[in-house]
This record gives C-alpha cells, structure tokens and sequence, in this order.
C-alpha cells in the first residue's frame, strides 16, 4: 500500500473523538428537543 | 483551477494508519445539513401568510427539492465517483448554502420564483450530489460492514430535520416575534406561529451560512482509502453471509441494463410512497383517527393540548425514523438485504393493514404500528447503497445509486397523491358546519376544505383513511413481489478482468 503522504498519523484518538463529538452535540441537542417533544404524547400535554 | 486543487481526488487519499472512524462523521456532517429539507413545516405557514400563496404553492418548494434530489444525483453520480467525495462535498455545500441565500433574497423581496429557484433548484442540486457523495466513500472503508457504514450517514439525514427543527424555531424567535392566526371561533391559534418575511429570510441567511462552515468540515475530513486498501483481517471469501458476497463488478451504464435495477427501483419506490403517505400526515391523522362523536378529540382530556400531543407523536415517529436507518441497515450485514426488505414490505403490509382496519381502537396500536412503519422507512433508505453494492459491486455503486433514487422523486410525488387526493375527495363530501364566531358573536360557516385549499382539522375520521391505507397495502405488496424476484446479476454483465474502482481509474 503506498503512501502519497510522508507522515504516518498513529494516534488518531483525539481526532476521532472531537470528529465524532461535532457531529454527535447537534445530533444529541436535535434529540434531546424531540424526546422533550415526544415525552408529552405520554403525558397527554 | 489550482485554487481549488485540494478537492482532487489524489489530496484526498488516506495515508497509511488512517483510522476509518473518521470517516463517517465527514458524512453525518453532510447529511445532518440536508436534512434540514425534513423540516419545512416549522417555517411553511409563514411562508403561505407572507406570500399570500395557496398551501400547494409553498408546498411545491419542497417537492422541487426532492424531484432536484432524484435528478442531480442521477445526472451527477457518475461524476461524484470520478472526483472523488471532497469534490462532491464541496459542490454540494456550495449549491445547499446558496439556494439559502437566493431563497433568503426571494422571502424578503416577496418573489416566490426565487424560493424556488433558490431551494428548490439549486438547494436540491446539493441535496441530491451531497446525499450521494459519502456513500460509495463509506462501503469502500467498511467492506465487512456495509450496512453499518451507510446506515450511519443516512440516519444523519432524518437526524438533520430533528436537529433543524427546534434550531430554526429558535432563530424564529431570536429574529421576529410571532403573530397568530384566528380559529374559526375567533380566538388566536397559539399552535400557530407566523412570522413577517424579513424574520423567515434572516433565518435563511442564517442557515445557509451555518450549514456551509459545518459542511466544510466534512469536506475537510473526508478521505478516500489508498487503492487496494482493506481492513486488517478481511477477507472478501469469508464474508458471513452469502448476500453480502460480490460476485462482480458492473458499471452504472450496465445496471441499468439490468432487471435487477428496475426491480430494486420497484422496491424503493413503493416502500417510499407508502412511509410518505403516513409520515407526512402524522400530525392531522392521529387527530382524526382519535375523535370523539362530537368531534372533540379523544387523545387528550385538555382539548388546548391536542396540537401538543400531535407534535408528540410526529417526535416520536421521527426518532424511529431515524433508529431505523441505522438499526435495520445494520441488521442487514447479518440478515442479508433481501431478507431485510422482505421485512420492510411484508411485515409494512401488515402494519398498514391494521391502522386501516384496528388503528383507530386503541391509541398503543395505532402508534406502535405507524412507529414501525416509520423506521421500515427510514430502514429502506439507509440499506438500498449496501444491497447495490451486493448486486453490483463497488465499481460505479455511487452512480448506480444516485440513478436508483430518481425511484425517491417519483415516490415523493406519488405517495402524497395518492394519500392527499383520497382525503381532499373525502373532505370534500363532508358537510359545512356552523361556529360560533366569540368575537363577533356570529355564527360562521366553516367547511372542510378552506380557500387555499387545505383540509381544515376537525372533519375527518379514521374510517376516511382506510381506503389510502388499503391501497398502501397494495403498494407494499407489489414491492414485495418485485423484492422476491431479484436474483444475481449476470455475469455478462460483469466488467472483464480485474477493475480498479471509478474513483481510482480516474488515476
């Protein structure tokens, strides 16, 4: 496998966590206003 | 242009020891953007008081958008594979931040034309090459689990409209202030909230800035593997189950030449018409399938707290939605895709068939079943790139799958005729009834079907939906058939010899 690249990136931890953590705050304040929303299905308003 | 050299498709490869973990957030940063277009009916009564327009006119905004989807990831697909995704990201950023813009432009100078040139055309331009863009990208680093990987981006796209939502009823907020209209009784509608044009268009200004930077990120973080990269340990010969083995690989202008093509366009289209008929009548139908006698509602004690209630429910379907497109997509890496759509369509007729007959006897049935008709749905779409990639290999299955959802336009389309033609034509035949007006203190006529042409809450019941149930019965059964008949593709079929993916030979 060749690399166009000359530095290998081993520790990919912190970059894999604040990636997934961008996309996971909206997705997570997105639901967290849905379940707000849903619990009142439950509770009849 | 050298500016703009970083999009190519070789400053985009990953070097060696890049984790593909990082790929997917690129894709949920792409798909949590579009799928702000699930969430028009936060700003569309807005639009219909600001423009002076019918509900259909301001309807067709969104239609547009999703006929644009279906097209431009037909007409483009085969050049999102060439490219590579990062040019495709960028492209499709471009075209979704812009329709804002130009839609934003046209709310404010009170030129309709413009909102749908804006959103509809070129917003949906960037819908259809952005949904596309990822999805080849991701079954290529995630070959031992295709489902899994597609099902991550495409649950990001029901994400987005629960994400936009509550996002744009805020900015609504922050900008304007909202004024309501007057019920027939003459008291304010408080569940209705609409805002003057310039609020609408500076939230549109907002968005399409907004989404433009956190696409970036995706564009930014996406890569595509080195040629002939795999996972550590794969081994394409062993893969666990028998559905999930390629067995060749075929260009997008030969599937099509393919029966399983138009099977498999047969299977979205009617498992999208079918979840669209109920999904976007949520809200009125668990009001009109829980009313009592006297037309009051039954789901609730506080008839104040009825639109609550409803939103409720349209929440909660939206969450199975959402799960569906990442449970079921990665359910099918063990099932096999056939086996997962023999599910969605035959377990989905069921399901129809008990809201057409039983949904209005109990509220647990009702919403147990549309919950899972909704994430059948959403299931549909996320597993549709992992069953071409079966089919299909994954030579052009980026193309192959922008030309399959032209079945997701037709089906936009379809589904709502079907569902809204049957309802206008049953609220059309209910009588007008007398309100008393407690403003004035007259009496006035309010009939089913009002001047913009909307069905007016309060006139139908449960049994006015069974036919457009029924027929959605029927509609599964047909994709159910089609699903069946799809077998492994020919050989003839397949390219000769050893190919390097579209991406790569572009190199």
């Amino acid at each position: 496998m060749s690399s166009e690249h000359p530095h290998v990136d081993v520790n990919h931890v912190p970059r894999i966590v604040l990636s997934w953590a961008l996309v996971t705050i909206p997705l997570g304040y997105g639901l967290f206003q849905t379940l707000k929303a849903v619990s009142k299905l439950f509770t009849g308003g | 242009m050298a500016a703009l050299s970083f999009l190519d498709r070789q400053h985009s490869i990953a070097p060696p020891g890049y984790s593909r973990w990082l790929v997917p957030p690129a894709a949920l940063a792409v798909h949590l953007c579009i799928g702000q277009v699930y969430a028009t009916s936060v700003y569309k009564t807005s639009l219909i008081t600001d423009f002076g327009a019918s509900e259909k006119s301001i309807g067709y905004i969104f239609s547009l958008a999703i006929l644009m989807l279906g097209l431009s990831s037909a007409v483009f697909g085969k050049w999102v594979d060439l490219g590579g995704p990062r040019r495709a990201m960028f492209t499709a950023a471009c075209c979704w931040s812009a329709g804002f813009l130009i839609a934003s432009f046209g709310i404010k100078s009170g030129q309709l034309w413009l909102v749908y040139l804006g959103y509809g055309v070129i917003g949906g331009i960037g819908l259809g090459i952005g949904y596309i863009s990822p999805v080849s990208t991701l079954i290529k680093w995630f070959p031992d689990r295709p489902g899994l990987a597609t099902g991550m981006a495409i649950m990001g796209f029901g994400g987005g409209a629960l994400v936009a939502s509550p996002v744009i009823t805020k900015l609504l907020g922050h900008y304007g202030t909202a004024t309501h209209p007057p019920k027939p009784d003459g008291t304010p509608n408080l569940t209705v909230n609409i805002f003057d044009a310039t609020t609408v268009s500076k939230v549109f200004l907002t968005l399409g800035i907004v989404y433009f930077i956190f696409m970036m990120f995706g564009v930014f973080t996406i890569k595509v593997p080195a040629p002939g990269w795999a996972p550590a340990g794969y081994d394409p010969s062993k893969a666990h189950t028998k559905a999930a083995r390629v067995t060749g690989q075929v260009s997008a202008d030969n599937a099509i030449k393919t029966p399983q093509f138009y099977l498999l366009w047969i299977v979205l289209l009617c498992n999208v018409t079918a979840g669209i008929g109920i999904l976007e009548n949520a809200s009125p139908m668990i009001q009109d399938f829980f009313r009592n006698a006297d037309g009051s509602s039954s789901l609730t004690t506080n008839p104040k707290n009825v639109a609550i209630v409803a939103a409720g429910f349209v929440g909660f379907i939206s969450l199975f939605n959402m799960g569906g497109r990442f449970a079921w997509s990665t359910a099918s890496d063990y099932l096999g895709r056939k086996v997962n759509y023999i599910i969605y369509l035959g377990v989905g007729m069921i399901m129809f068939f008990i809201v057409a007959t039983s949904g209005h006897k109990s509220t647990f049935i009702f919403i147990a079943c549309v919950a899972v008709i909704a994430s059948f749905y959403g299931g549909g779409f996320s597993t549709v790139p992992a069953y071409l990639r079966d089919l299909y290999g994954t030579y052009q299955v980026g193309a192959i799958h922008g030309r399959l959802l032209t079945a997701w336009s037709t089906a936009g389309v379809l589904g709502p005729l079907i569902i809204n033609g049957l309802l206008d034509h049953a609220a059309e035949g209910k009588p007008c009834k007398s309100v008393l007006n407690t403003v004035t203190n007259k009496q006035v006529e309010v009939c089913p079907v009002d001047k913009t042409g909307h069905v007016v809450a309060g006139f139908l019941n449960a049994s006015d939906y069974r036919t457009a149930m029924l027929i959605m019965v029927g509609v599964l059964a047909v994709g159910f058939v089609a699903n069946l008949l799809i077998r492994p593709v020919n050989a003839k079929f397949h390219e000769v010899g050893p190919v390097k993916d579209a991406v790569d030979s572009a190199h």
